[in-house]
């Protein structure tokens, strides 16, 4: 505990230091390297403080900075669990910076806001009071607003103001949640809160908090901005913004819903698992339509939190419903998942940032034949992909297990309702990682496999060894969750069973190798002995062939099929690779039209392809809102343009009057 | 306990050397009754590891400007289907592989096996093998979830996924025929079909021209040995997975007597048989839908999946 408050200090004196030293050599290395040291320590001392070794007194410390704010900060399991997964995230995209030898290109501003992010997310978790929570997500929410300011790639600006009134709208959204868990008590730290929450029922406090979240983790209704803020930043922000801050987003629901408000009951958990499922299902077939890298990454981060919502919401529906065994299931699923998201979508962000700077291209149609000139950024973009797309023997393959095996205790629900809804989410989930499959296919065939499509593509060569293994580590940590989950999962499981108010340890386990919870009646699964099953047949394959075979293999031009190569234009495109997939999936949800223009008979020009698409919420919802507003605001005579002052002032002002509510309200 | 141990570890190494061998004469026997039904003579039953062994035994062309993904596929591919066949009780039960992996991990494992043949189709980077793994990715997206969902029927009727356990389950007369398994039963056999690449979906000596050979175009020699035995393989895969799960009977179980394997050998020569009688059937008597009502196809076996699944939640709770 004072080893990660240490940290956030750390974190909160390198950004005065950044501002200071920004423009002279050594600023980048300082405030990045200072991070690695606070990210690693922190995530050290969380983990240490989930196994059982606390360093130093466990007492909170209490009225720290402001005395008539009661600010708090402590820690429990449930906190050292997200510390772990935000700092493992930071940890990997600051050592990436520190990488980067591209001087110049950081605006002293960005440094300084860089490590104020890491520390906002650690505050979220560390706090123990409402307004220590809610002062934690705004600084991180104002520090990552800084960043997409500073960022040179265009629409940036615009999606720093999306994104600071996403995070200002959760903000509100979160006050009068917690005002409204509070009760008649102005108290707002976390021990008055449970008990004024069990004197009264929750009420509305799930469905605020759920919508404060939205934005953040990108949950259907709202998810429709979050792939292009996350597309925006630099790669060492986006890799933080996707995959460490709505880890702690989700860890704000888990505290206030589960913790505090003592759980969603089934209604509102029916309602989480299924938004999930259609956020994952939708931001799966989105994924294939678009071409782009970081926003194709940018929306699967997207649908990834999907699915841990899915878990999380089906743990709430069972454990109302008295199946904690499988509530147990369905939340130890859903937590793996929200630190495999921070690892692995960190990952992905940051491998795409290294053959974005390595090309100067994001298009997939540009890119190509990388993995011979990139082999080890395109190494670990497979596994980063291959956890996404929840294959064995990785990651994600074992959170996706655990919900499956909660999904399939569905049939004792006593509600036939809640049993066909759980199939119908159930369905939708294994149907977005089936997509995802194909989404890192499209990504890793066209980016990484073929022939480069681009001079840029062609000349592309891997980074620096330090940004190589920001890129390596995660990866390797994949594959490590991924074969030996056990002692991960014997650290969740306590706090799965803390927040469901379960024994602990409902899922015993059989042996070191197997995953095999009783809950899920003891069926097994084991990575590590897959993956040596597998090697093992190879090499025994290998040998037995070379054995029959004996010549060498010989190296020549393609055959492709008896044409001449290489014939311009035979490669496939992006949007030709989804296509039939699409037809098959996205013809009325996503208005998915198609243009294909032939040459004329006689040209050998090629044939144009065009795929339009829009998203069902934006056109129906968001479009005509956002037009009806502008109308009310030009009639307001001001004019539909606010500007970046206007908006933050409109902004703080309905953030003010929220406040002033909130404070009546309690 | 030792004794167990030892016996489920020869039981294993037994089946791992029998899918070896019953995956190509599978393959075999099914051409040769299609062959037998549409009035021709037909090749021999051991045709399929005559053609294997005299691939291994070509020189292998490897293209230029492929990736170290092109040429560990084939060995890849093979060895994690050659696992998963091994996973699949064929004559007894009791195999020491049993808990590493389920049935969902099954499912992964095939999974694995087809992300790996598209992405070496891209790697290509010739327009035919992607077009080929452009279609093969419309059969993983639907029969990835389907099977699942077929799964999820079956495993919650059985309450296990795992194999053994649901074979043992069945045997012992612990489920009653219900109208959701026999749906479930439908959707794996479509799924089947079209993860096999036969008839409706495909035809196999339609060869390059679909899906099936369109992926492995740029293969030869003992690479192409390799995918063709992964799948012999991955027919057997889900021959067998149908057999266990369905008709398990004639299947050892731990604890018989020593000869109990041997009947179960039978048994399971005969389920094959069976089968593959049945797919050349099949075969025969359907026509090739086109490749544009692939999608519709893929949709039915996920609605029968979803519908089994619904079906037996419904009835199990009441």
């Amino acid at each position: 505990m004072p080893a990660i408050l240490t940290s956030v200090l750390l974190l909160l004196v390198l950004a005065p230091l950044g501002l200071a030293r920004g423009r002279g050599p050594h600023g980048a290395v300082l405030v990045h390297g200072g991070a690695v040291i606070a990210s690693v320590i922190a995530a050290a001392a969380a983990l240490l403080h989930l196994g059982g070794f606390d360093l130093g007194a466990a007492a909170p410390l209490r009225d720290a900075a402001l005395p008539w704010l009661r600010i708090s900060f402590g820690l429990d399991l449930l906190s050292a669990y997200f510390l772990v997964a935000v700092n493992l995230c930071a940890a990997f995209s600051s050592i990436s910076a520190l990488g980067q030898r591209r001087e110049g290109s950081l605006e002293a501003g960005s440094l300084a806001a860089y490590p104020i992010l890491i520390a906002g997310m650690n505050l979220v978790p560390l706090a123990r009071d409402a307004y220590s929570l809610l002062l934690g997500w705004g600084v991180a929410g104002v520090a990552s607003w800084l960043l997409l300011l500073s960022s040179e790639e265009a629409g940036a600006g615009r999606a720093a103001r999306i994104h600071l009134i996403l995070s200002g709208f959760g903000l509100a959204c979160l006050l009068i949640a917690f005002a409204l868990l509070g009760g008649s008590s102005a108290d707002l730290s976390f021990e008055s809160l449970r008990v004024a929450a069990a004197a009264s029922p929750a009420g509305l406090v799930p469905a605020l908090v759920i919508l404060g979240i939205a934005g953040g983790i990108g949950l259907a209704p709202l998810h429709v901005w979050l792939p292009g803020i996350l597309a925006a930043g630099p790669a060492r922000v986006s890799a933080l913004m996707a995959g460490a801050m709505p880890v702690t987003a989700y860890y704000v629901l888990l505290r206030a819903v589960f913790d505090l408000a003592g759980g969603p009951g089934t209604g509102w958990g029916a309602l989480l698992a299924g938004i999930g499922a259609a956020t994952a299902l939708g931001a799966a077939l989105r994924a294939l339509m678009e071409a782009d890298l970081p926003r194709i990454l940018g929306v699967a981060a997207v649908g990834s939190l999907g699915l841990v919502a899915v878990g999380t919401g089906g743990a709430a529906v069972y454990d109302a419903n008295g199946l904690p065994n499988a509530a147990g299931l369905a939340l130890s699923g859903a937590l793996l998942h929200g630190l495999n998201h921070a690892v692995f979508i960190g990952l992905l962000f940051l491998a795409a940032g290294a053959v974005v700077a390595a090309t100067g291209e994001m298009r997939l149609d540009r890119l190509g034949g990388l993995v011979a000139r990139m082999p080890w950024t395109a190494a670990a973009f497979l596994a980063g992909g291959a956890a996404l797309a929840a294959l064995p023997p990785l990651n994600g393959f074992v959170a996706a297990w655990l919900l499956f095996q909660a999904f399939l205790q569905a049939p004792d629900l006593a509600d036939p309702g809640l049993r066909i809804g759980a199939l119908a989410v159930a369905a939708a989930a294994i149907l977005s990682a089936a997509l995802f499959a194909m989404v890192v296919v499209r990504c890793f065939g066209l980016v990484f496999l073929g022939r480069p499509r681009s001079e840029q593509a062609d000349m592309a060569a891997d980074p620096e060894p330090v940004e190589r293994w920001s890129m390596l580590l995660p990866a390797v940590l994949c594959a490590l969750i991924g074969v030996l989950p056990l002692p991960l999962l014997a650290l969740i499981e306590p706090v799965a069973a803390a927040l469901l108010g379960t024994p602990e340890s409902s899922g015993a386990r059989a042996g070191v190798l197997w995953l095999a919870p009783q809950a899920a009646f003891g069926n097994a699964y084991s990575g590590l002995l897959v993956l040596a099953m597998v090697l093992c047949l190879a090499v025994l394959t290998a040998a037995a062939v070379r054995r029959i075979g004996g010549r060498a293999a010989r190296r020549a031009p393609p055959w492709a099929g008896g044409a001449e190569p290489p014939i311009a234009g035979t490669p496939l495109s992006a949007s030709g690779l989804a296509q039939p997939i699409l037809r098959v999936f996205a013809m009325q949800a996503f208005a998915f039209r198609e243009e294909v223009g032939r040459a004329p008979p006689g040209d050998t020009g090629a044939a144009r392809y065009r795929l339009d698409c829009r998203d069902p919420v934006e056109t129906l919802f968001f479009l005509p809102l956002g037009r009806r507003a502008g109308r009310l605001l030009r009639r307001a005579g001001r004019g539909g343009h606010l500007g970046t002052p206007g908006s933050v002032g409109l902004a703080a002002a309905a953030l003010a009057s929220l406040m002033l509510l909130a404070a009546v309200l309690a | 306990m030792i004794v167990q141990a030892i016996g489920a570890a020869f039981l294993q190494l037994l089946q791992m050397g029998l899918v070896l061998v019953a995956a190509p004469l599978l393959t075999g026997f099914v051409s040769q009754v299609r062959a037998r039904l549409m009035g021709r003579q037909g090749p021999p039953l051991l045709q399929p590891f005559r053609d294997l062994l005299r691939l291994l035994r070509k020189e292998a062309v490897v293209q230029d400007e492929t990736s170290w993904l092109f040429t560990a596929t084939p060995f890849l591919v093979f060895s994690t289907l050659w696992l998963a066949a091994g996973l699949v009780p064929t004559f007894a039960s009791g195999l020491a592989l049993a808990p590493a992996a389920d049935l969902v991990a099954l499912v992964g494992l095939l999974a694995v096996a087809r992300v790996l043949t598209m992405l070496a189709a891209l790697d290509t980077g010739a327009g035919f093998g992607a077009l080929g793994a452009v279609r093969q990715s419309l059969v993983a997206v639907l029969a990835g979830p389907a099977m699942l969902m077929a799964i999820f029927a079956v495993a919650a009727a059985m309450r296990s996924t795992s194999l053994p356990r649901m074979a043992e389950f069945v045997l012992s007369g612990g489920v009653e025929p219900r109208l959701s398994l026999a749906i479930a039963l439908l959707a794996l056999t479509m799924l089947a079909l079209a993860d096999n690449a036969r008839m409706p979906v495909d035809g196999p000596g339609a060869g390059s021209a679909t899906i099936g050979g369109a992926t492995s175009l740029e293969y030869s020699g003992r690479h192409l040995a390799l995918i063709e035995a992964a799948g012999m393989l991955r027919l057997l895969i889900h021959a067998s997975l149908i057999a266990c799960i369905f008709v398990p009977w004639g299947m050892a179980l731990p604890g018989d007597g020593a000869l109990a394997p041997v009947i179960g050998l039978g048994a399971f020569a005969a389920k094959m048989a069976g089968a593959g009688v049945a797919l050349a059937l099949t075969e025969v008597l359907s026509t090739r839908i086109g490749i544009r009502r692939l999608g519709e196809y893929g949709g039915w076996a996920l609605m029968a999946g979803m519908l089994a699944a619904i079906f037996l939640s419904v009835s199990l709770g009441a």
